[in-house]
């Protein structure tokens, strides 16, 4: 399917979504809260087009998941659009003051922050992708508690989650890097909860927390990935009869 | 002759103690002769709540207000005499009004989702189908789908939850869609604050929302319904799962309804009081038992609703004029209203109004007729400013609107919306700065707080507001303000979002001299903002009664006897006690 943006004529897949199809074109829009990995959860709202309709007027929607049909017009500039941008920007900023990420973005689209919004503690933007990320990957050990201005993201009851393994994807994801992980020599503590390492039995290096690893495989022999391609490799060489 | 004695017991009337009422008329009439004795019924809400309980003796429908049990005997004694006087309404005029017709609260009324509601009792089956119900679910069966679709179309009906969509036109792209299970939903999620149209037709006519849901569901396709009733409507609750019942038992839920193929069985869910979860995917979201956070509809629920099937929701008001559709004709229905919203609406009036209550009115009425006819002005004949429609994210409406006819359409193109039909007076005395703050406030807790412009935008323009309203506004906060309304109703995912800015937008469109009388003067003109008045008596009306003093929390009040009072400015604290209580008018709002 083709579909215009800003003027230009690009090759779109069905099922993709505007963002996928302009972005591997290289058509810049900028956004904090989607990922490839997840189901969009459009709450950042950075992502935002114009849809240019038959009609002659034109809608906002967000990018990262409107859906991709035959002949659509997107423009990613407008007035409007540029409006909303700065404006989203500052309350982010408001929300994680100084954060690197949104400060580049800011840079990019000339905003400074506006001294009278009131800035909150914490860096957390409330995208959700911790949590989609969290509910992907199959613990689901994260949601979104309370609602309103109160909302956090949290595990159940703010205690420690039965279900988390340790994996730490929350915070890999996480665009503002606002998740505290904390990696010491004994173990991980994530969430309120610890977890051991599980080493490499050949080299002894970290491989990752033993939860995590029990989900990961059911091989009794813990190698890290190094030492596995090296042990196949000797396989091989074994069965091809070299030395 | 046969009489009836119907006693209201809507939330209102039982928590005035109607069902004291009811006991002591059944007690009352037990030792009457058969040839007299009354048939007592408890019936739904009458809508004039704040003078309940109402007792209707029928078939004369002598009406009498705020019965209390002492008064039982003497109604009964005056059954076949003249009413008994002191218990019936007083006009404006202070003559008394005999029915409930004569009532100027009900005069230019004209019910048709409450039709039954009052009337019938909504434990009682037999008495529904008496009047006509469960004949529109016998006639809908009897035509095709698409005729049934049709005859909504040709009605007009559109969604009275709040958006206004054509009723019929959702159906038919739901009935479109090829699915071996569709869904169809009821929203009884009520939520604005002072809104109470949904409650009282759950309460009081069930049966004429599960007809409508069962017409809803056999147009579309569906074999299974819900009901979304949020858990502090407890009445509403019990009323309607006593009707599944009842109509399950009777063959109008179920297989082979009314003896034809067509199957549906509904089941209620309880909502756990989230505004936001009246949101249609929000609703949804939250039925499934996740999160009640409102997704993106680029794909709409009509395809791909609850649990991924095709879904239709409709609004509990909506469900009660369907059943009225398909019994008299959508043409017929049609007739009322305007070109664009056909039909009538329920309001539920408060505020600083003389009657308060439930109404409907004909589409096309205006908000005066509302507000002076219905309502009957403002309470000591204070001055009217404006009239706030639509709940917390409606918009108000000034005095120069007040002759705007009540559609869809005209409300939103006057910057606020009909929303669920809530409807709020206010008076001089009401702060509009004062009133956008509490409206942010509410929808800043009741955000779901998924997208950025919404949460965090109702949280700084929470904090403009406050600021303002205690004396700390700068001119630039207006701007601020502004822009962040502009992207909170641009920006937001839902519908709650992109309406959440309205109070403010309304309010700085049509008050925004008030605001600058807060930013400017550092002044409140309606006299609430505590920060910005000060009370003062005045020496040539004080009559040194010393009523203020004693009712002053902090002592700040001191005189001597039939001389004037003074106020210690440093002592008090604003609570107002003292206005309120002076019987001479001698306390001043500075």
């Amino acid at each position: 399917m083709m579909i215009t943006v800003d003027g230009r004529e690009i090759c779109a897949y069905p099922g993709e979504t505007v963002l996928q199809a302009a972005r591997r074109e290289g058509i810049w829009i900028p956004s904090l809260c989607y990922s490839e990995a997840t189901e969009p959860t459009s709450s950042c709202r950075l992502c935002m087009v114009e849809l240019l309709e038959k009609n002659g007027r034109s809608k906002l929607v967000t990018s990262c998941s409107y859906p991709i049909s035959d002949g659509l017009k997107i423009s990613t500039e407008s007035e409007r659009l540029t409006k909303l941008r700065k404006t989203l920007l500052k309350l982010l900023y408001s929300q994680a003051p100084e954060n690197p990420l949104i400060l580049e973005l800011m840079k990019r689209y000339d905003v400074e922050p506006e001294k009278k919004l009131k800035e909150k503690d914490g860096q957390c933007i409330l995208c959700g992708l911790c949590v989609q990320v969290c509910k992907k990957l199959g613990s689901a050990s994260l949601a979104t508690v309370q609602r309103g201005t109160t909302k956090k993201v949290s595990t159940p009851y703010d205690t420690q989650a039965a279900s988390c393994i340790g994996c730490a994807s929350c915070a890999t994801f996480c665009p503002t890097k606002c998740i505290e992980v904390t990696d010491t020599e004994e173990g991980r503590t994530i969430w309120n909860k610890k977890f051991e390492w599980v080493r490499c039995e050949k080299c002894g290096i970290i491989i990752t927390t033993d939860k995590h690893y029990k989900a990961s495989t059911d091989s009794d022999t813990a190698l890290c990935s190094d030492c596995k391609k090296k042990a196949i490799t000797d396989v091989f060489a074994e069965t091809l009869g070299e030395e | 002759m046969s009489r009836e004695i119907l006693v209201c017991c809507g939330t209102g009337c039982l928590a005035n103690g109607s069902q004291a009422v009811v006991d002591e008329f059944r007690s009352a009439s037990e030792g009457l002769d058969i040839s007299v004795k009354p048939y007592i019924k408890k019936v739904g809400c009458n809508g004039f709540c704040e003078n309940g309980p109402m007792v209707t003796i029928l078939p004369d429908h002598i009406t009498y207000y705020r019965v209390h049990p002492k008064d039982v005997e003497e109604i009964i004694q005056n059954l076949d005499k003249d009413p008994v006087e002191r218990l019936l309404y007083k006009n404006e005029d202070g003559k008394p009004v005999r029915s409930r017709g004569e009532n100027p609260f009900y005069v230019p009324q004209l019910k048709i989702a409450l039709r039954n509601t009052g009337i019938v009792d909504p434990g009682e089956i037999d008495d529904y189908i008496e009047r006509g119900g469960y004949e529109g679910l016998r006639k809908a069966l009897a035509m095709s789908q698409e005729e049934v679709i049709n005859e909504i179309e040709i009605s007009g009906l559109r969604g009275r939850g709040g958006a206004g969509f054509p009723t019929g036109k959702k159906w038919r792209s739901c009935f479109e869609v090829p699915s071996d299970q569709k869904y169809m939903l009821c929203n009884g999620d009520e939520g604005d604050p002072g809104a109470f149209m949904d409650r009282s037709i759950m309460e009081g006519d069930p049966h004429s929302v599960l007809e409508g849901l069962a017409i809803g569901a056999y147009a579309i396709g569906a074999s299974k319904g819900i009901l979304y009733i949020r858990d502090e409507y407890g009445l509403a609750l019990q009323q309607v799962q006593k009707a599944i019942n009842e109509a399950k038992d009777r063959g109008f839920l179920g297989k082979n309804i009314l003896n034809s193929s067509f199957e549906f069985d509904c089941e209620i869910v309880r909502g756990g009081g989230a505004f936001v979860c009246g949101e249609s995917s929000a609703l949804m979201s939250s039925i499934e038992g996740r999160v009640g956070e409102p997704r993106v509809k680029y794909i709409r629920s009509v395809e791909k609703g609850l649990f991924e099937k095709p879904t239709v929701l409709n609004n509990v008001e909506t469900l009660a004029n369907v059943s009225y559709i398909l019994a008299h004709g959508g043409a017929e229905y049609a007739k009322l209203g305007t070109e664009g919203s056909k039909g009538t609406k329920v309001f539920s009036l408060v505020g600083k109004v003389n009657r308060t209550g439930l109404v409907e009115l004909p589409m096309g009425a205006t908000l005066r007729e509302l507000v002076f006819h219905v309502g009957g002005g403002i309470p000591g004949n204070r001055p009217f400013k404006a009239v706030q429609t639509g709940g917390p994210s409606g918009g108000c409406i000034p005095e120069r609107l007040m002759d705007l006819k009540i559609d869809f359409d005209s409300l939103k193109a006057n910057g606020s919306m009909m929303g669920s039909g809530g409807v709020i007076v206010m008076d001089d005395t009401t702060c509009m700065v004062e009133l956008a703050r509490y409206y942010v406030k509410f929808l800043a807790e009741e955000s779901c707080g998924k997208c950025t412009p919404c949460r965090e935008g109702l949280r700084n323009m929470l904090d403009i507001l406050t600021r303002i309203c205690e004396g700390d506004g700068e001119m630039s906060d207006l701007d601020l303000l502004e822009e962040l309304a502009f992207t909170a109703s641009n920006a937001s995912l839902c519908e709650l979002g992109k309406t959440a800015a309205n109070p403010v937008m309304s309010t700085l469109e049509h008050f925004r001299d008030e605001y600058e009388a807060h930013i400017v003067d550092k002044r409140c003109p309606a006299g609430v903002c505590t920060n910005l008045i000060e009370y003062r008596i005045l020496p040539e009306k004080c009559k040194g009664c010393s009523l203020c003093a004693k009712n002053c929390p902090t002592n700040a009040i001191t005189g001597e006897l039939r001389k004037p009072y003074v106020i210690d400015k440093s002592l008090c604290i604003k609570c107002g006690n003292c206005k309120s209580k002076c019987k001479f008018d001698a306390i001043a709002v500075e």
